[in-house]
């Protein structure tokens, strides 16, 4: 009922969209640029966006993979134009000069921790490369499956999975890294 | 056996449910790599857990000016009215005549205009009894506090009162109950870092009623009498 | 029709020193078939066998008047208990040793703090309950319910089906012919040594013992072992379930799969205890 009124054109129930999507929307803008007043900027295009073309949504997916397409969309766009890195969705799902599992005397291990540090592992998403992060936001953040992801940057559901496994391994070494310098 | 690199190469599709038994077996064997999927799941359900950042509240004005100025929301009956009685090209008109129709207007927007309608959007819905007890029992942690602290002294009262005569027996019953407290807090503890876990959840509830069976021995009259 | 039959060593004890030497006393009841027999006690041996004729008969030996013996029949009934009159007395003269007889299809209760309780060739229901004592089991069938704190369990040759719960008690069962098999402990280990059941069903849960599954090389089995934080290995070649996924969370260490054509169900899980499954 609420997207009805808003394809009229009613303000509040644009805002009651807003308040229903902003959390979700921000924390992605946020981990993806690691600034709050560029997520800022990158949240209020999105929700601009979604006003302008909220006409064409016609319902043929969930209306939040929807909202999310356009986030990520926008949020590409603003890294391209920044002149960053984005590592290709396309990639094979080949992995690449990845090392053998070795017991390493005295690193640290993360199961015995439990769990991970809050702070070290949003340290860690920061150095994550633009591609491994956004799936891994979307998929282990945010709770997307790799077909919803898989439509919001159109690629391949396999590309999603791939990508998620990399962005995981990576994680993995700066955690490692960052634990070995906290317990040397 | 496939070695460590070749589980290395597919592990991300076994992680997602794909069906690969050379990789279980190596999984069996293999403590390293053990070690690198639990490490793995460690950090995603890390990530599942992180809370979500809130933007300032500014951030909605900023928005509402800017689709405003894009002309994105209708246009609202007062704005209309006003819009409608512009007129195209200014007029002469006689100060009485101008004075009059401000006046009009300023009456017709006060009487329209205010106050505006009330648009009722649908209520939040009222949290499920599974939120509640969330609520209560994980983010509000003095809960179950409260009750582990309660309990405690119910079980150091029973186990005084009924101190069995045969000091064998009591010490039997005291070093049992000991081993099942301390696996309970394993549990526990387990729980903490790992709340979905069911297995760990089903496990202590096994534990409380090892427990509670064995306190109900202690508390048999048949066993108490048979020590007197 | 209520019999008491009063212990008539209570007069007499009155009559002897103290310090006797152990005492013998023997009742025998005629019962029906399906007679409940219910013996409690602290400490000592509980022997029950069956026999053929429709009787119970009760052979008690107590250690000195420390201890009082009780032996009543009621409608449906046969109660035999110990109960400690001089609690100050060392543990050894508190003891009452009882050799029981009685139909195979009767249904039997034990409860007893300390000693032993060896159970034979019944057919019935039986539940034993001990606190320290440890039971033993050998060619029983109906429904078998042992719960023990510290008392080791063992159990060979036993068919119907089987719950067996203690606290640091270890479990080990052999040649079993069960269906249906329950065995759990916190801190013992549990050891299941023979074959299963063609559509049996058998669990074995521990949370820091060991489990260990000895099975001849042509059990047919479903396997679902977990550990949260023990190893857990296996002998078997075993065809994974598709489903098992290395990422559920919860246990770090899991085998889900199936053993020729999956005939029987096995669940052996520990919190941090060794799972092995193993080729006799």
């Amino acid at each position: 009922m609420a997207l009805a009124r808003v394809k009229r054109g009613d303000a509040q129930a644009f805002e009651y969209l807003y308040h229903l999507h902003k959390s979700r929307v921000y924390s992605l803008c946020l981990r993806m640029v690691g600034n709050p007043a560029e997520a800022a900027d990158l949240t209020q295009e999105a929700f601009l966006q979604l006003f302008r073309k909220v006409q064409t949504f016609r319902g043929e997916s969930a209306f939040s993979t929807w909202l999310y397409r356009l986030v990520v969309n926008v949020v590409l766009m603003h890294l391209r134009k920044k002149g960053l890195p984005t590592v290709s969705l396309e990639e094979t799902t080949e992995a690449e000069g990845e090392e053998e599992p070795r017991r390493e005397i005295g690193a640290a291990d993360l199961r015995l921790v439990g769990s991970i540090d809050r702070v070290m592992l949003e340290a860690a998403l920061e150095k994550l490369p633009p591609g491994y992060r956004l799936v891994f936001v979307l998929h282990d953040i945010e709770g997307y499956e790799h077909n919803e992801i898989a439509e919001m940057l159109d690629c391949s559901i396999g590309n999603s999975k791939s990508q998620l496994h990399k962005a995981r391994l990576r994680l993995r070494e700066l955690l490692r890294e960052e634990a070995k310098k906290t317990n040397p | 056996m496939i070695t460590c690199e070749h589980l290395r190469r597919i592990l991300g599709r076994v992680l997602e449910g794909e069906y690969e038994p050379e990789a279980l077996t190596h999984l069996e064997a293999c403590q390293p790599c053990r070690l690198l999927v639990e490490e793995l799941n460690v950090i995603s359900r890390s990530a599942a857990r992180l809370p979500a950042h809130e933007p300032t509240p500014a951030l909605w004005l900023r928005i509402r000016r800017a689709a405003e100025r894009e002309g994105l929301f209708a246009p609202s009956f007062t704005g209309r009215l006003v819009s409608a009685l512009r007129l195209s090209q200014p007029m002469p008109v006689s100060p009485l005549f101008a004075t009059a129709l401000v006046v009009v207007l300023l009456v017709a927007v006060w009487l329209v205009g205010y106050p505006p309608l009330e648009v009722s959007l649908p209520p939040a819905p009222p949290p499920s009894p599974v939120q509640v007890a969330h609520t209560e029992l994980v983010v509000t942690p003095s809960y179950a506090e409260r009750y582990a602290i309660h309990l405690a002294r119910i079980e150091k009262t029973m186990l005084e009162e009924i101190a069995p005569a045969d000091a064998e027996l009591g010490s039997v019953a005291q070093e049992n109950l000991q081993t099942l407290d301390r696996f309970i807090d394993q549990c526990q503890a387990r729980l903490v870092s790992y709340p979905e876990d069911k297995f760990t959840r089903d496990e202590l509830n096994r534990l409380y009623q090892q427990k509670t069976t064995l306190l109900q021995t202690m508390l048999d009259p048949d066993w108490r009498t048979s020590v007197r | 029709m209520r019999v008491r039959l009063n212990f008539c060593l209570l007069a007499a004890s009155l009559l002897l020193p103290a310090n006797l030497a152990a005492e013998r006393i023997e009742r025998t009841f005629s019962v029906a078939a399906n007679v409940l027999v219910d013996v409690q006690s602290h400490s000592g041996v509980i022997s029950v066998k069956s026999w053929e004729p429709a009787a119970v008969r009760v052979v008690a030996v107590r250690r000195s008047r420390a201890v009082e013996v009780h032996v009543e029949q009621t409608a449906g009934r046969v109660q035999v208990r110990s109960d400690v009159v001089q609690p100050q007395a060392p543990g050894g003269e508190r003891t009452v040793d009882y050799e029981i007889w009685m139909p195979a299809s009767a249904a039997l209760y034990v409860h007893l703090d300390a000693g032993r309780v060896e159970l034979a060739g019944l057919r019935g229901d039986v539940k034993v309950e001990t606190v320290a004592a440890a039971v033993s089991l050998d060619d029983l069938a109906g429904h078998i319910d042992v719960t023990t704190t510290s008392g080791n369990v063992s159990a060979t040759n036993c068919s119907g089906r089987l719950a067996v719960t203690s606290v640091s008690g270890q479990l080990g069962f052999l040649a079993l012919a069960s269906r249906v098999l329950t065995a759990r402990t916190a801190s013992g280990d549990i050891r299941y040594e023979g074959d299963l059941l063609s559509g049996g069903s058998y669990e074995f849960s521990s949370h820091q013992g060991a489990v260990a599954i000895i099975l001849p090389a042509s059990a047919s089995f479903e396997l679902t072992a977990r550990s949260v934080q023990g190893e857990v290995s296996n002998e078997f070649p075993l065809a994974p379930k598709p489903q098992a996924r290395m990422s559920t969370p919860g246990y770090a260490r899991s085998l889900l799969g199936t053993v020729q054509n999956g005939a029987a169900m096995v669940r052996a899980t520990t919190f941090s205890g060794k799972i092995i499954i193993q080729k006799r």
